[in-house]
This record gives C-alpha cells, sequence and structure tokens, in this order.
C-alpha cells in the first residue's frame, strides 16, 4: 500500500515510521479533537501545526483509491507592490519547472507516470498547488510536494522561458471577453484595494522580474508558517503526518507576511457603468460588496444566493420562462477581508432584464421569501455539499481554502448555521447587503460598429 | 452484509426467482470465493473483487428492450441515476440539426402534461435534487442526483418529465430563442470559432461537422410538432439505458422502473446518417483573419472511431502526445523546452462514426510557423520511431490511474456505465478496456500512427497577414 516500488522516494520502513510518529510528536502540535459535527463533509479531520508553523491537515476518505493534496500558500495579487504586479503568478508557474533533484518537466512525468495530474493556480490572495494520485502512490505524492516546496530551482533560462509563456496568457485572456469583463468589474468594485490587482501582471512588469526579485518574493512568502498542506483520501493519518514531519523537518520558518493595510470599499449608491467591447451578447452584472463567507451574515447570503438562483424554481429562473435571458449566474466569493455578491445575465434586452432583476430584489427585500424557498435551499446546498464529498480533490482545495481564510471549525459552524437560516435573515440580508440602492451594475455591450 | 451481496447477486443473474435460489446459490457463492478473500482482507467482509470495476453491476433488460443498470455503493448517501439514448446530430435530418438539443431543453422546463413546469421544479428541488440534460453528437442524457431519503419522491417526477413531457409552445419558443441567441455569441471565443473552422472543414457535410445546438435557420424551422414527433421517435424503451449507482435497494429499484416504463412498446431504433467525410488526399488548412492578440490552432488527423479495435491504441498515442496535462510530448517539447504557447494540448475524439486526433495550441502570430512545424513533427514522430518501454509503461499506468480516478463520485460511475452501453461497448467494458491499454505495444502503435497520420486539416484563427502566402 506505500508504493514502495516506486524508486525515486524514499523508502518507509515499519520501523521508520514507528520511529518518525515518535519524533512527530515531539515536533508538532496536535489540534483540539474534531468531529462533533457528524453530518459535516469535513468531519472528522487531523489537523497538525509541525514546529516549523506548516499547518498540515489530513482526512481520510476510503471509499476510492485515489490521494488529493493541496498545498495553499498565503500570498496572491494582493500583496504585490505595483512594480511586481504578476509575481505571485510568476512564482506559480516556476514551482513545478523542476528543483534540485529533479530536472525539467520530471515533476509532471513522474506524477504522470503513476497516473495522477498536478497543477496550480494563483488568486488575490492566496496560490495553491495541487496533486491528485491513485492513492498507492501517496508517498512519491508527498515527496514531490515536499521537493517541490522546499528545493524549486528557479533556473535562469526557464525564467525568461515562462516569461514567454506567460506573455502567451496575457494574449489568451485578452482575446476572452468573459476574462476581460469579469477583470473590469473587479477592478471597479475594488478600486483602491490591492485586491484591485491583476493576477497575471503587464508586459511591462514582468520584464523586470527577475530571479532575484522572485528569489526575494519565494524567501519571504513561502515559509512553512504561511502554508497550509491538505492531504485527503485513501491514506493512513499518521503515516501521513509522519513523512510530512520527516521531509519538511528542515524547512525553516520566516517572518510572517501580512496584507498591505486598506479600507474596505463601502458601496457606492447606485454606481452604474455602460461598458462597450468586441462581443455580440449583452450583459448585465450587479456587484455588491457583502461580509465574507464565514461571516455571521454569511450563511444567510448563502440561502439567498441559492434562492435566487440555486436551482430551475430560483426566482431569477422567472427571467428564463419570461424569454428575456439565455443564461444567468449568481456567485458568492469570498476573500481574507470582503466578499462579492454578483448576479448576471446575458440578454439581448440590457434594459429590461436590469429593470427587472432590480424588481426581484426588491420583492425579496418588500416580501420576504417563503418557508419553502429557505428549505428548498438548504436541500440543494446538503445535496451539493453530498457531491463536494466525494472528491478528494475537492475537498482538499476547500480544507485548505476554509483553514487559511479562518478555520475549519468556522467552515463547519458555517454549515451549521446554514440549518438555523430563517426566511428573516434572509431578507434582512438581503435588504441590507443585495440592495438595488447599494449595487454597482455593469451593462456590457457590443460595440457599435459590429 | 452476505445478505446484501447474495441479493446483487441474485439480481444480476435472475432477479424473479432471487428469493428461492439465494439461500442455495449464496452458499455457493460463498464456498467458491471465500479462501481467496480471505486471504486478501483478513475476513472482513465479503466485496467483489477489486479487480473488477463492474462486478456488482446489476443489469436488467425489460421485454420491451430497456435496459437498467444498478450500482449499489453504500459509502455515501447520494444516488445518481441517469438516462441514455442515441440521438443527437448523427441521427438527425440535415434540415433538423439541433432538435435533439432543443428537445432536451424543452423536455425539462415545460412542464408534463399532468404537471405545471413549476410544480415539477419545485418537486425535485424540494428533496434537494440537482437535475439537468443535453445531447451531444451521439446520444444525449437526462442526469438527476439525490439524497437518500428523497430519493422515491424525485424519482417520480423524474420519470414524468421522461415519459409526459407536454413541450408548451411558449416554452418551445424561448428555447428557440435562447438556441439562437447562443448561437450568436459563440464567435465571440476565439476557441469556439477556430474548432467550429476545424470541424466544418474536417467533416464536410457530415452532421459532425454541424454544431449540436443546430444553426439559426434549423433551430428557427423546428416547431412544438417536430419535439413532439422526434420525442416519440428517441424515448423508445430500446433505445433507452438508465444507470442507477448509489445507496439504493436494486430490487426496489426494479419494481418502480417495471411500473414506469413496463407497458412501454419497443419500437424502431434512430437511423444513422450514411453521410462521408471528404477524403484527404493533401494537407488543408483553413484560416480566418481576425484582430486577436494571439494566434489560435486546431491541427487533426482522421483516428479510429469509439467502437474500433484500434481506439486503444490511439488512446495511449493521444495520451503520449499531449493529452493528461503537464507532462506530454507537446507539452514537454512545445511549451516547456520552448515557449512557444501558454495553452497546447490533444483530444482524441472518439466518435461512434468517423472520428479524429487533434493538437489545440495557442500562440504569439510570430510563433505560428514554428507551432505549425512541432505539432507536426510531434504526430509525424510516432511513425518513425517507435515509443520507449519506460513511456509506454508509464503511459499505460497514467491511464489506468486517471480511469479508476474518473469513477470517483457516484454521477461519474453512473455516466460511464451509460456511455458504455448505449454506445455499444456493454457497461462491462471497463474491465476489458484496461487489459486492452495494457496490449498495447511499441509497434502498434508505430502501426496505427502509419495508417492515420497522412494527411491533416489546419484550422487557424489569427491576425492578419500570419500564415503568409
Amino acid at each position: 500500500m506505500f508504493g514502495l516500488s516506486v524508486k525515486t522516494r524514499p523508502k518507509f520502513r515499519v520501523a521508520t515510521i514507528f520511529l518518525l510518529l515518535f519524533f512527530s510528536v515531539m515536533l508538532i502540535t496536535i489540534s483540539p479533537a474534531l468531529g462533533e459535527n457528524e453530518d459535516s463533509i469535513f468531519t472528522p479531520f487531523t489537523r497538525v501545526t509541525l514546529a516549523n508553523g506548516l499547518t498540515v491537515i489530513v482526512k481520510e476518505m476510503r471509499f476510492a483509491p485515489i490521494v488529493a493534496v493541496d498545498i495553499r500558500v498565503g500570498v496572491g495579487s494582493a500583496y504585490e507592490p505595483p512594480e511586481l504586479l504578476g509575481i505571485s503568478h510568476y512564482i506559480e508557474h516556476m514551482f513545478f519547472k523542476g528543483t534540485k533533484r529533479r530536472k525539467v518537466g520530471e515533476i509532471a512525468r513522474e506524477i504522470k507516470s503513476v497516473g495522477g495530474y498536478l497543477n496550480a493556480a494563483t488568486s488575490l490572495d492566496t496560490t495553491h498547488y495541487y496533486v491528485v494520485a491513485p492513492s498507492a502512490y501517496t508517498d512519491l505524492v508527498l515527496d514531490v510536494t515536499a521537493d517541490a516546496l522546499q528545493h524549486s530551482s528557479f533556473d535562469p533560462t526557464e525564467i525568461d522561458r515562462e516569461r514567454k509563456v506567460i506573455l502567451e496568457e496575457i494574449r489568451m485572456r485578452q482575446d476572452n471577453p468573459n476574462i476581460r469583463m469579469s477583470d473590469q468589474i473587479r477592478l471597479e468594485l475594488l478600486k483602491g484595494t490591492p485586491y484591485a490587482n491583476n493576477i497575471i501582471g503587464t508586459p511591462e512588469t514582468l520584464s523586470h522580474i527577475d530571479r532575484e526579485a522572485l528569489l526575494a518574493y519565494y524567501q519571504k512568502y513561502y515559509v512553512p508558517n504561511n502554508m497550509i498542506v491538505a492531504v485527503v483520501g485513501d491514506v493512513d493519518t499518521q503515516i501521513v503526518l509522519a513523512q510530512l514531519a520527516e521531509l519538511l523537518k528542515n524547512f525553516k520558518p520566516g517572518d510572517l507576511p501580512s496584507l498591505p493595510v486598506f479600507e474596505i470599499p463601502q458601496p457606492t449608491e447606485n454606481a452604474r457603468f455602460e461598458i462597450e467591447d468586441d462581443i455580440s451578447q449583452n450583459f448585465v452584472c450587479f456587484g455588491f460588496s457583502v461580509p465574507t463567507f464565514l461571516s455571521n451574515d454569511g450563511p444567510a447570503l448563502g440561502i439567498l444566493r441559492t434562492i435566487l438562483n440555486g436551482g430551475r424554481s430560483a426566482r431569477l429562473g422567472k427571467l428564463y420562462t419570461e424569454g428575456l435571458i439565455i443564461s444567468k449566474s449568481a456567485d458568492y466569493s469570498s476573500f481574507h477581508e470582503l466578499g462579492i455578491f454578483g448576479i448576471s445575465a446575458a440578454t439581448q434586452t440590457p434594459s429590461t432584464v436590469e429593470k427587472r432583476i432590480q424588481e426581484i430584489l426588491w420583492k425579496v427585500i418588500e416580501e420576504g421569501v417563503t418557508e419553502e424557498e429557505v428549505a428548498i435551499a438548504k436541500a440543494i446546498i446538503r445535496t451539493g455539499y453530498a457531491m463536494d464529498g466525494e472528491r478528494a480533490f475537492s475537498m482538499a482545495c476547500m480544507m485548505s481554502r476554509y483553514e487559511e481564510i479562518s478555520s475549519l471549525e468556522d467552515r463547519i459552524r458555517y454549515e451549521q448555521a446554514l440549518e438555523e437560516v430563517t426566511k428573516e435573515d434572509v431578507q434582512r440580508v438581503a435588504e441590507k447587503y443585495v440592495n438595488p440602492q447599494r449595487a454597482t451594475v455593469f451593462i456590457l455591450k457590443p460595440k457599435e460598429a459590429k | 452484509m452476505r445478505s446484501v451481496w447474495i441479493k446483487r447477486l441474485c439480481g444480476l443473474l435472475n432477479h424473479k426467482k432471487q428469493k428461492r435460489f439465494s439461500l442455495v446459490l449464496g452458499i455457493l457463492i460463498l464456498l467458491m470465493i471465500l479462501p481467496g478473500y480471505l486471504l486478501a482482507s483478513g475476513g472482513e467482509e465479503v466485496r467483489p473483487s477489486p479487480a473488477s470495476l463492474t462486478a456488482n453491476v446489476i443489469k436488467k433488460v425489460f421485454p420491451n428492450g430497456l435496459t437498467l443498470l444498478i450500482k449499489p455503493n453504500y459509502d455515501h448517501e447520494l444516488i445518481a441515476v441517469n438516462l441514455y439514448a442515441r440521438m443527437g446530430t448523427l441521427y438527425e435530418a440535415p434540415d433538423q440539426i439541433g432538435i435533439s438539443t432543443l428537445m432536451q431543453r424543452c423536455l425539462l422546463y415545460g412542464g408534463t402534461t399532468s404537471r405545471e413546469p413549476n410544480i415539477i421544479y419545485r418537486g425535485l428541488e424540494n428533496v434537494g435534487a440537482h437535475w439537468n440534460s443535453g445531447s451531444g453528437a451521439d446520444c444525449g442524457n437526462v442526469w438527476m442526483t439525490v439524497t437518500k431519503p428523497g430519493f422515491y419522491r424525485a424519482l417520480d417526477f423524474y420519470f414524468d418529465l421522461i415519459l409526459h413531457p407536454q413541450f408548451v409552445e411558449w416554452d418551445v419558443e424561448i428555447g428557440k430563442r435562447e438556441g439562437i441567441e447562443k448561437l450568436k455569441g459563440i464567435n465571440d471565443y476565439p476557441l469556439n470559432t477556430v474548432s467550429i473552422l476545424f470541424s466544418q472543414g474536417f467533416y464536410g457535410e457530415h452532421p459532425y461537422g454541424r454544431l449540436t445546438i443546430g444553426s439559426e435557420e434549423t433551430i428557427a424551422s423546428l416547431t412544438r410538432e417536430d419535439l413532439v414527433a422526434w420525442h416519440k421517435k428517441i424515448y423508445i424503451p430500446n433505445n433507452m439505458v438508465f444507470t442507477v449507482v448509489g445507496n439504493v435497494d436494486p430490487e426496489e429499484v426494479i419494481t418502480e422502473f417495471e411500473k414506469a416504463f413496463g407497458q412501454m412498446k419497443k419500437g424502431r431504433l434512430p437511423k444513422q446518417s450514411s453521410q462521408s467525410i471528404p477524403i484527404l488526399e493533401e494537407n488543408i488548412v483553413f484560416y480566418q483573419p481576425r484582430d486577436v492578440g494571439g494566434a489560435y490552432l486546431v491541427l487533426g488527423y482522421p483516428a479510429p472511431s469509439y467502437l474500433h479495435k484500434d481506439a486503444p491504441v490511439m488512446e495511449v498515442l493521444n495520451t503520449i502526445l499531449g493529452s493528461g496535462g503537464m507532462g506530454n510530448r507537446l507539452y514537454s517539447e512545445l511549451r516547456d523546452k520552448r515557449g512557444l504557447a501558454y495553452a497546447i494540448g490533444s483530444s482524441y475524439q472518439q466518435m461512434v462514426g468517423p472520428s479524429l486526433i487533434t493538437a489545440i495550441m495557442i500562440t504569439a502570430p510570430e510563433n505560428f510557423q514554428a507551432a505549425r512545424e512541432g505539432i507536426v513533427t510531434e504526430f509525424k514522430r510516432f511513425c518513425e520511431e517507435p515509443v520507449s518501454a519506460v513511456e509506454l509503461e508509464n503511459t499505460k499506468k497514467w491511464i489506468k490511474g486517471t480511469f479508476a480516478m474518473g469513477q470517483e463520485t457516484t454521477a461519474a460511475q453512473g455516466r460511464l456505465l451509460g456511455v458504455y452501453e448505449i454506445l455499444g461497448h456493454g457497461y462491462d467494458y471497463p474491465d476489458k478496456y484496461l487489459s486492452l491499454i495494457d496490449a498495447v505495444t511499441p509497434e502498434d502503435i508505430q502501426r496505427v500512427a502509419k495508417k492515420y497520420f497522412n494527411h491533416y486539416v489546419l484550422a487557424v484563427l489569427a491576425p492578419e497577414g500570419t500564415i503568409g502566402e
């Protein structure tokens, strides 16, 4: 089960494991026991903090022979100074490139050779790296993960080559109207905060980011006390903890970086923007500044989102039956200190749809929602959680992220709080946050010439 | 635990006589499998051999031809129900292309003969069901995932949708409008445009060259009566495969299906298009200039069809070439080593009819020639040199690992069983598939490459002047 046949990874014999377990107990602080909420997809789990400050979460999911490892680093574009815009994402590109032990391309080949896959993503305030593979190769996955974390080589030739790749990515993003539009909306909604930073950077900033800058940034943020590793799947918790403690024993902590101080933007009164683009359809987008997912009002906002758009019976579904829209969405995104609640629809009649969305929101605020709607929303969310709970990869990503922005306990409490949300709560948060008077509205239109 | 497995095994053999034979059969089976299993498991519980992915699937074919596949899985509370039926562009008349997509959409949203749309929506969503439908080029589906407590309530609404959709006039008109508006937005995305350009060039008049959503003309011409007639033609029991995966009692499920579909009459299966695809006698390039930042390339060759004996060989080749993310040849050579692209990969589109393998790349316009040559070189390498034993072994491991990981969820297990069954491999193909992949040799790959990689079709969307003369 340990996959001892793979030659490149360290071999763990039973005696070694016990020895490591003994030492790991001394190295780590074990969190309070968890698992009180039997209904949560996240419980039971084990979380430990290694002596160097690295948080490790392990969740055993034994029903499929799969392991998923998600490494979460507390850095993203919001942390970048203007001259280094794009550096977090640049480092993400270099991460699986190669290490002292593994040449360019070797990490990916090794993981692929056992049937696994790996990838990474950079966001506004987080970067994560994930590897998913058959659980028979758990020790290889952990070894690769630990190697990349500590020994990424930042080869100068590779840095130049990857810069070209990122420039291609910029080009590709600019050709995609969805990305262009969401970037513009985010910039406007979060103006004046570091969250308005451009994740990918610009050709100008990228041309100035050299090996020295990359290494300095990497050394500052890629410290164990700024990281969370979540391991989910068909694994043995104690063995995983012992392996990670051994593999990361020389990983030295650093000063914990923090986000630049900023003021959370206050919603403006009826801000409205009309933007022309090379598109064929019109889009109507409403953006609201809301508290984070795990705040006190988060659960009611989650229910509101589902009542508006969670299924075919949801309120925005009426726009379909009225023949007004081609597609629609309602999202609730949450970062460290702020959240965004967005509603958007593709349509050929933007002014009618804008008015109808306002009417739908006003109706919730003025008349409230029904008990049945709240019950349906809870049922849909519950099934969604059960579906999430089947996938080791989703679980690893969610667990590392929730631990990063708050704690897994808060996330579990969120599930309990969802069950307690009343129709009055929904009406209250709608009035307070998802209120047309506090909306920033974007109308995206095809250019006249098109 | 033992009695559950005996029930499942009996269901597989002969459901109606299950009670009578269960004891005798159970003892016989246990005698056959127990010693070996005890060695492997330490005697904890009786489970089917882990080597088999479909051993606990119960297949029930009703006298009218309807196929029901049940895979009990008690690890979760979830139950996934999936219906697959042959439909899609391969079966559609040229002037009705898009009818399957429209029918699948209107089936869900127009209500049934006895229930208003909103009653259906709320009925399903009251128990938390997630549900949807769709159609591709070869088949379509209607799926629902729900937790155990609401399963039978949701199943009643799900059956009603499939059996008695009303296709109300006003909703059909909305569906048509939605389709036409969606078409307008498709070309806002350069990757869509270049893919369409490629498909039209490669497939010519064959229906695979048309979008499954249809064209503005075909969608506009469809009527409620067309949908009713198409539903009658497609939703016949011998064209339907249902899969039920999850926390269910197979006996109860079979009873429910018998009640709902037992009286339906067999019909004539829909006919596939007999249209052939253009014969490639030289490389063909389709170029559409557009003011975009990058050059978008799709370069493809013909490939074995879904049921062809060489399909597993091409699958291995495709994995080596460019599927599966970082680490494949296209990624390593053109992105990692030469920094030519951000996005690059390959795809083997196994269709029931004529199939293809494509490489897709987005590069800077000034790199266009290098990208094109690089892609062709990687295809031709398979003809010129055999793949190494190590590369082949690693690829097989990747395919097997990915295959196993692809069945992680209840819904995915249902999809896999349903697609294999409806498209002709049989639900138990996963077990054969892995041994077919194992049997692929370097010589097989070279033989198949030489057979198919002769002339390519290339579609390019890039700024004016990118590809020269």
